[in-house]
């Protein structure tokens, strides 16, 4: 098992290269959902700076036709790097990169079975990016009857929405109010729920923290990617995560470290399908 | 000019009929399994046959959305359920995970169309579900004009669009909000509608950010009308209403309006003239503001739907028709609102003028003479001396309406 961060800074890279084993990054106007965006330059800097570490591109976004071009151009340059790979969700980009090989299939809630991972598989795509919306078993399921490298979400807040529409400034323009902040919160019966505006539309985040550290024994013995998202954790907070995990220091001092803001989600929860009426 | 598809929702058989007969080329039903309304009546596979030869008789289709997002408990479902909708003669089924793409070509000979849960924005994409071996995609509501355009130019593949109907907030298939606020799964059918729920809005001081109402990120509906001829000219193949569980009025009301519109202007496309009354009534019978959203570049807090939840249930619909007798010119009606005697009311159906209507003599069940239809159901007779079609359906006349 690796342990891959989603990192919020090259500062917090910087502070966890002995902690981590894989980082990561957003592609600059390609990218949703990460916490730093780096053009191409950065990365290759990145890249050749820290070359005992896995270093992997989120090229995720839902892409435009006006994209495909400058897309193109970006996968051609990124392949010529010593990267780990690329994780996409939009199907042109498997349509435009010369090496699947490089590519994981990162469609965030509908990488939830085997079957669609080894269609993948068969294409040439060897790595997934699993669904935080599936439960423990259901990995184990897939770890069984897939050949795949998987990669696992077991800390941090989730992005649980997407959208091209700018949700927060449309509704400030509608009623006229002038606040100014870059980051906000929706709360609902005491839950708050992180929402970021961005160039390409609005991304809201689970109200409570993923602490999956009581099932962290399997996934790392068996899962070859553990996945910690720095997303609004402090440095130091989260690099007492990152040791907790690694010295088995119990959840409860994680829960602690979080203000108890934290929770399971779906790893021991199934979801309803269809309501019993 | 090239035929262009009108394809209508149907949550049950009643409404598949209904769909048909006011002038849907092809409707678009659930299921028993793996839909993405689990929580609707869909069809059994019994229904799905029948559906498909009420609809083979008239030359027209039906498609089988099979477009979950699948879970490894559904995995080995598939194949025998692909099978089972082939035996019921389906046109075509609606999928979205790339699986069941690849188990329908191996063990059917069912045509495939993506569905817009895969957000298929680019001509790229496009290329990959077409060498797939899918005949029809369904684009991503955030299309715009000029893109749909260049996938067109670019790729000899059916492309079908949205024209009416309900807008998710999201970009289709990446919104799980309803898994972590409700455990209802969005991407399996279980959606809750998060969307239209409101919230207290607070920057990241905590100071609460606050219009005249609370935060939302309800969506005005699409409504596409204006835009149908350019549609037409555009290449797109098909043309799709929302609502698989919308009412038996609001699809024939829907459906005739645009069937309307596209015959009008296929049939003389030099002196079409776009009719606001007939946007009028179609915003008369969803009850919702609707928008052409992102087909001409709209994106801004006009899409928005900011003064709560407007819809009230919709009183125009009176009655349905039931039978009607020639001989003696009585209509059968079952009652959807209240109507009673006096009132001015407008008859609608498939293939006929829409005609004004006073209600004077109304016959109850028993026999007697009545003054008023105050009960749902209520099956009542008036005299109407134009013979009229099962499922003709009557609606309050509104002066400022014109004639469908």
């Amino acid at each position: 098992m690796k342990k891959l961060i989603i990192p919020n800074s090259i500062n917090l890279i910087d502070k966890t290269l002995i902690l981590a084993d894989a980082y990561l990054i957003g592609l600059k106007d390609f990218s949703v959902n990460m916490n730093l965006y780096l053009t191409f330059s950065e990365i290759k800097s990145l890249v050749e700076r820290l070359n005992d570490k896995k270093i992997f591109v989120a090229v995720n976004k839902n892409m435009r036709n006006g994209d495909l071009e400058e897309l193109k151009e970006q996968l051609q340059n990124l392949c010529t790097l010593n990267i780990a790979g690329i994780f996409y969700y939009d199907i042109a980009v498997y349509n435009l990169c010369s090496k699947k090989e490089k590519l994981v299939w990162s469609m965030e809630h509908a990488t939830t079975n085997y079957a669609t991972i080894n269609y993948f598989n068969n294409k040439g795509v060897k790595s997934v990016y699993l669904s935080s919306e599936i439960t423990l078993n259901e990995i184990k399921e897939i770890k069984e009857n897939s050949k795949s490298q998987l990669f696992v979400n077991v800390f941090g807040y989730l992005p649980i929405f997407l959208s091209k529409r700018y949700l927060i400034s449309n509704y400030k323009n509608y009623f006229k109010l002038t606040d100014n902040d870059s980051l906000y919160y929706m709360e609902k019966e005491g839950k708050k729920f992180p929402v970021l505006e961005t160039n390409d539309g609005t991304i809201v985040y689970n109200s409570h923290i993923l602490n999956a550290y009581d099932d962290y024994e399997y996934l790392k013995n068996n899962i070859d990617y553990t996945v910690f998202n720095s997303f609004l954790i402090q440095d130091d907070i989260f690099i007492s995560v990152l040791e907790a995990f690694d010295k088995n220091l119990g959840k409860a001092k994680i829960d602690m470290l979080l203000n108890y803001n934290t929770d399971t989600c779906f790893m021991h929860k199934e979801t309803i399908y269809r309501v019993v009426k | 000019m090239k035929k262009i598809e009108l394809l209508a929702p149907a949550g049950d058989l009643e409404r598949l009929k209904i769909a048909i007969d006011y002038g849907a080329d092809a409707v678009y039903i659930g299921g028993p399994l793996l839909g993405l309304r689990a929580n609707a009546k869909n069809f059994t596979f019994d229904e799905i046959k029948e559906g498909c030869e009420y609809a083979h008789k008239r030359n027209k289709k039906v498609y089988v959305t099979v477009n979950i997002v699948l879970h490894n408990i559904e995995v080995k479902q598939v194949k025998e359920y692909l099978c089972n909708i082939e035996k019921c003669k389906a046109d075509a089924i609606i999928v979205s995970d790339p699986y069941i793409i690849d188990v329908a070509k191996r063990y059917t000979n069912l045509e495939i169309h993506l569905s817009t849960q895969q957000s298929v924005l680019n001509k790229e994409s496009v290329k990959f579900f077409k060498n797939e071996g899918v005949s029809r995609i369904v684009l991503a509501r955030e299309t715009t004009k000029e893109e749909i355009k260049e996938i067109i130019k670019e790729n000899a593949v059916e492309i079908e669009c949205f024209i009416h109907g309900a807008m998710c907030a999201s970009v289709s298939g990446r919104c799980v909000l309803s898994n972590y606020l409700t455990n209802r799964d969005a991407n399996r059918g279980g959606c809750s509608q998060i969307c239209r729920w409101d919230f207290d809005l607070k920057n990241s001081n905590g100071d609460i950010i606050k219009g005249d109402k609370k935060f939302t990120f309800c969506s005005k509906d699409l409504s596409m009308l204006r835009y149908i001829p350019d549609m037409i000219e555009m290449g797109i193949s098909s043309l799709k209403i929302e609502g698989r569980m919308r009412s038996v009025y609001y699809i024939a009301t829907v459906v005739s309006i645009y069937r309307k519109v596209i015959d009008q202007y296929l049939d003389d496309p030099s002196n079409y003239k776009y009719d606001e009354k007939l946007e009028m009534i179609l915003r008369n019978c969803a009850n919702r503001d609707s928008k052409t959203q992102f087909f001409d570049g709209t994106n801004d807090y006009t899409c928005g739907y900011y003064n709560g939840r407007e819809e009230i249930s919709n009183q125009d619909f009176l009655g349905i028709v039931l039978a009607y007798d020639s001989k003696t010119n009585y209509a059968t009606i079952e009652q959807r609102n209240y109507f009673e005697k006096g009132d001015l009311i407008e008859i609608f159906g498939p293939n006929m003028n829409t005609i004004d209507y006073t209600v004077n003599e109304i016959i109850g069940e028993d026999g007697s003479i009545i003054d008023v239809v105050r009960h749902p159901k209520q099956i009542v007779k008036l005299k109407i001396d134009i013979p009229l079609k099962t499922n003709c359906m009557l609606r309050k006349k509104n002066n400022s309406l014109t004639k469908l």
